[in-house]
C-alpha cells in the first residue's frame, strides 16, 4: 500500500488528502488543470491499490468550487473505481459538498448520482 | 458576435503580447482585481520590481482617472449612452494605457492646453510644477489638481497622447494614451513600438457596436484563466447576485480558454487567442477566437453541428455516456467539455472559420447564456 496522499491546494488543483489509516479521503479547491490526467493519474493509481485493501467503510468527500470537463471525467474515473468497491463491501459512501446557490456544482453531483451505483450524499454549505 | 468582428479585433491586436481591454463602469472596487490581472497577465514575470511597481501606480492613476473625471450626461439617451473604456496593451513588453470617458464640450479646449503645455515641459521644469501644485493645495473640486497628468508624464518619461471625438453639442469623448517601457524592453534596447491613438478609437467603437464590455487577447496562460474568471464575476456581481448564474459563466469561460490552450495553434512562437464577453438582449455572450489547423475544420463543424441540433436531455444523454466511457489516452477530456457548453448554452453554438492559408484558419466561437 503507497504512502498517504497529502497534497496543498494551488489556483488551479485542490487539496488532496487520502489517508487510509485515519480513514479521510477528502477532495477539496479548485479543479481546473488543462489536463486533468496528468494531475490525477496518481490519485486514481492510489484509489485502485486502496481498493484491493480496502477499509470496511470508505467515506469520501468532495467540496468543489470551480471545475473543469476535463476534472469531471478523472473524478468520475476514481468513482468508478468506489462503486466497484462498495459493489462488493456494500461500504462506501460519497458525500458531495456544494455551496448552497452554486446551481452547476449541485448538478454535477446529481449527474454523477444518476450514473453510478453509488450512495452519494449531496450537502449544501 | 460576428466572424468578421471578431477577426478584425483578432487581426488589430496580432503584434500583443497580451490585450486588456474593458469597458462600462467605473469604480474604486474594481481597482484591485484589474491589479491582479495587469500583474498576473500584463507582465512579463522576469520585469524587476521596480518596472512592475510603475506599471501598477500608472495603471491605478489611468483606471481612476475614469471614473473621477468623467462628465456623465444629466439625461442618458442613446446618442449620449457611450461607455468609458480602459485598455492595457503589452507590446514586446512596453506598455500603452488607454482611456476613453466623456467629458463636457466646454473642457475640450482647456484640457488640449494642459496637457499638451505638459507634453512641452523638460523634466525639471516637471518636477518644479508638480511640486509647486502640491503646495499650494489648491485642489480641482475632483482632486488632483493636474498632478495625475504631470506625474504621468514624469514616471513614463513620454507624452501623453490625447485626442477627441466629438458625440453631440454638450459631449465629447475624450481619449488619453500613456506609453511606458518596461525595464527589460530599455535594458534589451529594445525597437520603440508606437500605436497611434487613432487605433484605440476604432477598437472603442466596434466594442460599443457590438456590446462587448470585456476583451482579452494574447498569448493565454493557465494562470491567466482563473484570474480573468475573477475579474468577470466581480464585474458581474453587480447585474446578478446569482451564484449559479455566476458558477456557468465561469465554467462556460474556463472551458472556452482551456480549448484554446490545448486545440489553438502555435505561429510564430506564440498561440494567441482572443476571448470576448458581452451582453445582448439581456443574454450574456461569450465569444473566442484562436488559429487552427485546416485539418480541425470538418470534424469540429460536424461536431458543432451534430449537438447544435440535439434537444438538451439528448445532450445530457450524449454528456452521461461520455462521463462512463473507457479513457482514450489522447483525448483531454474526449469532447465533454462541447457537450456541456451545448447544454449550458441557450441557442445555438454560433461559430465560423476564415481561411488564412493553406495549412490554418481563424476558428470563432460565440455562445449565449
Amino acid at each position: 500500500m503507497p504512502k498517504n496522499i497529502s497534497i496543498e491546494e494551488t489556483f488551479d488543483t485542490p487539496q488532496i488528502i487520502l489517508n487510509k489509516e485515519d480513514g479521510i479521503f477528502e477532495i477539496k479547491g479548485k479543479t481546473l488543470p488543462e489536463d486533468a490526467s496528468i494531475f490525477y493519474a496518481p490519485i486514481l493509481k492510489w484509489i485502485k491499490d486502496y481498493c484491493a485493501n480496502p477499509n470496511k467503510k470508505t467515506e469520501m468527500s468532495m467540496e468543489l468550487e470551480y471545475i473543469n470537463s476535463s476534472s469531471i471525467k478523472q473524478i468520475v474515473n476514481i468513482l468508478i473505481q468506489l462503486e466497484q468497491l462498495h459493489e462488493k463491501n456494500k461500504g462506501v459512501v460519497i458525500n458531495w459538498r456544494y455551496k448552497k446557490g452554486d446551481e452547476l456544482i449541485e448538478t454535477k453531483g446529481k449527474e454523477i448520482q444518476s450514473i453510478l451505483d453509488l450512495p452519494i450524499n449531496l450537502e449544501a454549505l | 458576435m460576428n466572424l468578421a468582428t471578431s477577426y478584425s479585433l483578432f487581426s488589430q491586436l496580432k503584434t500583443d503580447i497580451i490585450s486588456l481591454i474593458y469597458l462600462g463602469e467605473f469604480n474604486d472596487s474594481m481597482t484591485d482585481q484589474l491589479l491582479s490581472l495587469i500583474q498576473t497577465c500584463l507582465i512579463n514575470k522576469d520585469e524587476p520590481h521596480s518596472g512592475n511597481k510603475k506599471l501598477s501606480y500608472l495603471t491605478v492613476e489611468c483606471f481612476q482617472n475614469i471614473f473621477r473625471h468623467e462628465d456623465k450626461p444629466e439625461l442618458i439617451h442613446d446618442s449620449n449612452n457611450i461607455p468609458g473604456m480602459f485598455m492595457a496593451r503589452n507590446i514586446a513588453d512596453t506598455f500603452f494605457i488607454t482611456t476613453a470617458n466623456l467629458v463636457e464640450m466646454n473642457k475640450v479646449e482647456y484640457l488640449k492646453e494642459k496637457i499638451g503645455s505638459i507634453n512641452k515641459l523638460s523634466d525639471a521644469a516637471l518636477k518644479k510644477l508638480y511640486l509647486e501644485i502640491l503646495a499650494n493645495e489648491k485642489l480641482s473640486e475632483k482632486g488632483g489638481a493636474g498632478l495625475g497628468m504631470i506625474d504621468m508624464v514624469r514616471k513614463s518619461g513620454q507624452k501623453l497622447d490625447f485626442d477627441f471625438k466629438k458625440i453631440n453639442y454638450y459631449h465629447a469623448i475624450f481619449y488619453m494614451q500613456l506609453k511606458l517601457k518596461s525595464k527589460l524592453a530599455i535594458a534589451k534596447k529594445a525597437k520603440n513600438q508606437n500605436i497611434p491613438i487613432e487605433n484605440a478609437k476604432t477598437i472603442h467603437q466596434q466594442l460599443i457596436d457590438n456590446n462587448i464590455f470585456i476583451l482579452f487577447n494574447g498569448n493565454f496562460t493557465q494562470s491567466a484563466v482563473m484570474t480573468l474568471v475573477n475579474m468577470i464575476e466581480k464585474n458581474i456581481t453587480s447585474t446578478t447576485d446569482d451564484i449559479g448564474e455566476k458558477k456557468k459563466i465561469a465554467y462556460i469561460i474556463i472551458e472556452l480558454i482551456q480549448n484554446i490552450l490545448i486545440h489553438g495553434l502555435i505561429v510564430d512562437d506564440t498561440r494567441q487567442g482572443i476571448f470576448t464577453m458581452g451582453m445582448q438582449d439581456e443574454q450574456y455572450f461569450i465569444s473566442t477566437g484562436n488559429i487552427i489547423s485546416n485539418e480541425n475544420i470538418l470534424p469540429l463543424t460536424e461536431q458543432l453541428d451534430l449537438l447544435n441540433n440535439k434537444s438538451k436531455s439528448e445532450l445530457t444523454k450524449m454528456y452521461k455516456a461520455a462521463l462512463l466511457k473507457e479513457d482514450d489516452n489522447n483525448s483531454k477530456g474526449a469532447g465533454i467539455g462541447l457537450i456541456d457548453i451545448a447544454r449550458y448554452s441557450t441557442s445555438d453554438m454560433e461559430y465560423g472559420f476564415k481561411k488564412i492559408n493553406d495549412e490554418t484558419s481563424y476558428y470563432s466561437i460565440t455562445i449565449k447564456i
